[in-house]
């Protein structure tokens, strides 16, 4: 297994230019990449092939959608299975999913649905990222989603985060975009979410843009350029944290490679430098 | 570290599915939205001729039943495509057309992605085996004119992902029909006596450029000895 360096860029990769990065000698800027397992694995044919040729290329990270750890059934061990399978076949050392359900009593939803941040809810939880940690013999990373509804008198996220992290050991995928997005959406305070996270668990950033509707709400689209004032909390986050692998998610309106490559060197030099930390 | 809890806390399982029952059955709330912006997505990405022709309101309506309804099991996103088509097969009021349309697309889309390794062309082959991506199907349109309606005429098929990951739809005749069948039933069938045993159907010309056919488009494909592939188990007693 590869390891990443707290500097390393990485990207998600994407179908629309996997054909054009596999056509360049490896990309100077570009550390590692991040496949959403779900995508790629129990898979043949020409995407087995890109992903094959890619990985003899990138390090590689895991980042799922369906994993449904928050969600009240018993956790698919059929899919954990697979997924310990993927990320043996490609030696991949950091597995991360949503701290989200996907699935309800009928069946699956196919969303990053919000769960109560209940103080009772985390023995169940964390007795729950146990079971995926035995399953994949890696830590579990779990990253804070854009949350468009929130339950009445649930606990902070960060709070809620600390906690859980406390009681199961998992790590932190620390998404800026969904923490300045969420501070919106519900008026609360993004520099507290970040001061209440333990920064030993914060295992790498996620960067990404988002869309704002007419009435000022916003959507975590991952389709725009990185917003300055989402930039100026991943300082924030740099000077709280320390520096940590940076991804950079683009996943609609996917600009070509050599543009993603500039955005993301722009945003990790930037944020480096301290350039966007607001007085 | 707490001791593992096995179920979940009843307040907390109560809490969230009634924010769910809302998403599944409130179009309007956002992740109502959401979610059905989500399968509408798959599935045109899926199955553009099967959304293209059925409608909008139609296809909103067959959404909507889907959203409220169906009991995924498949946690992929994906497999959206799947669940839909089972969905469609079991619940949906559609023409006999329309579901012929969407199974077509599912095979299209199953053999693109299925994880078996092709090997590659060739006519130069000792024992035969069906391409491990095929799909036999049987269809009443043209699939190089999908969209227009068909004669009611069940006609064979084959699905099939070739070595070079293109997916053809390749239409059997009846000597293709007849080697399909044989080398199926058959673990790498061996070329020595197979026109023998089939010839009484078809002349041997016709099997011979059935058989080449089929060869150089990767329908059918080399295949070793069973003793001589990798997971091939000893059977004898």
């Amino acid at each position: 297994m590869r390891t990443l360096t707290e500097g390393a860029r990485g990207l998600g990769l994407r179908p629309e230019f996997v054909d054009t990065l596999l056509e360049l000698p490896a990309v100077k800027g570009l550390d590692f990449l991040e496949v959403a397992p779900e995508n790629w694995m129990q898979i043949g044919g020409r995407k087995r092939d890109q992903l094959d040729r890619i990985a003899d290329r990138y390090p590689l990270v895991a980042h799922g959608l369906s994993l449904s750890i928050a969600d009240t059934e018993p956790l698919n061990t059929a899919f954990l299975r697979d997924v310990a399978r993927f990320l043996d076949d490609y030696g991949i050392a950091i597995y991360s999913d949503h701290l989200s359900a996907a699935r309800d009593s009928t069946g699956y939803l196919y969303d990053l649905l919000p769960v109560p941040r209940r103080a009772e809810n985390l023995p169940y939880l964390a007795g729950r990222i146990a079971q995926v940690q035995d399953f994949t013999g890696r830590r579990l990373v779990l990253e804070n989603i854009s949350a468009y509804y929130r339950y009445p008198g649930e606990m902070t996220e960060g709070a809620f985060f600390a906690e859980l992290v406390a009681r199961s050991g998992c790590g932190i995928l620390l998404d800026i975009n969904n923490a300045y997005v969420n501070a919106r959406n519900h008026g609360t305070d993004a520099d507290a979410f970040l001061r209440a996270l333990p920064s030993e668990a914060i295992v790498y950033y996620h960067i990404a843009g988002h869309l704002e509707l007419a009435d000022g709400f916003l959507l975590d689209t991952h389709g725009t350029p990185v917003a300055d004032a989402v930039m100026a909390l991943a300082g924030k986050a740099w000077a709280l944290h320390g520096a940590r692998p940076l991804l950079l998610e683009r996943d609609n309106k996917v600009p070509a490679l050599d543009v993603l490559l500039a955005d993301l060197g722009y945003i990790a030099t930037a944020v480096d430098e301290g350039r966007h930390v607001l007085a | 570290m707490s001791s593992p809890e096995t179920a979940a806390p009843p307040a907390m399982a109560m809490e969230f599915a009634g924010f769910c029952r809302a998403a599944r059955t409130i179009g309007s709330e956002i992740y109502g939205q959401l979610l059905r912006e989500n399968v509408a997505d798959v599935l045109r990405a899926s199955f553009p001729l099967f959304t293209g022709g059925i409608g909008s309101a139609a296809l909103d309506a067959a959404i909507e039943a889907f959203i409220q309804r169906h009991p995924a099991t498949r946690p992929q996103f994906h497999h959206i495509a799947t669940e839909f088509l089972l969905f469609a097969q079991r619940q949906l009021v559609l023409s006999p057309q329309q579901i012929a349309l969407l199974e077509y697309e599912w095979a299209l889309l199953a053999a693109e992605i299925d994880p078996a390794s092709v090997p590659p062309a060739s006519t130069d082959v000792d024992r035969l085996s069906l391409n491990p991506t095929a799909r036999l199907v049987l269809l009443q349109f043209d699939p190089a004119r999908p969209a227009v309606a068909g004669d009611a005429v069940d006609r064979p098929h084959a699905i099939f992902r070739t070595a070079s990951h293109q997916v053809l739809t390749l239409p059997l005749t009846l000597p293709d029909c007849l080697l399909v069948e044989h080398v199926r039933a058959k673990e790498a069938a061996p070329l020595v006596g197979l026109f023998d045993a089939l010839m009484p159907c078809c002349s041997a010309v016709e099997l011979q450029t059935s058989l080449t056919r089929g060869l150089v488009c990767g329908l059918f494909c080399p295949s070793q000895r069973p003793s001589e592939t990798p997971h091939e188990t000893d059977r004898s007693c």
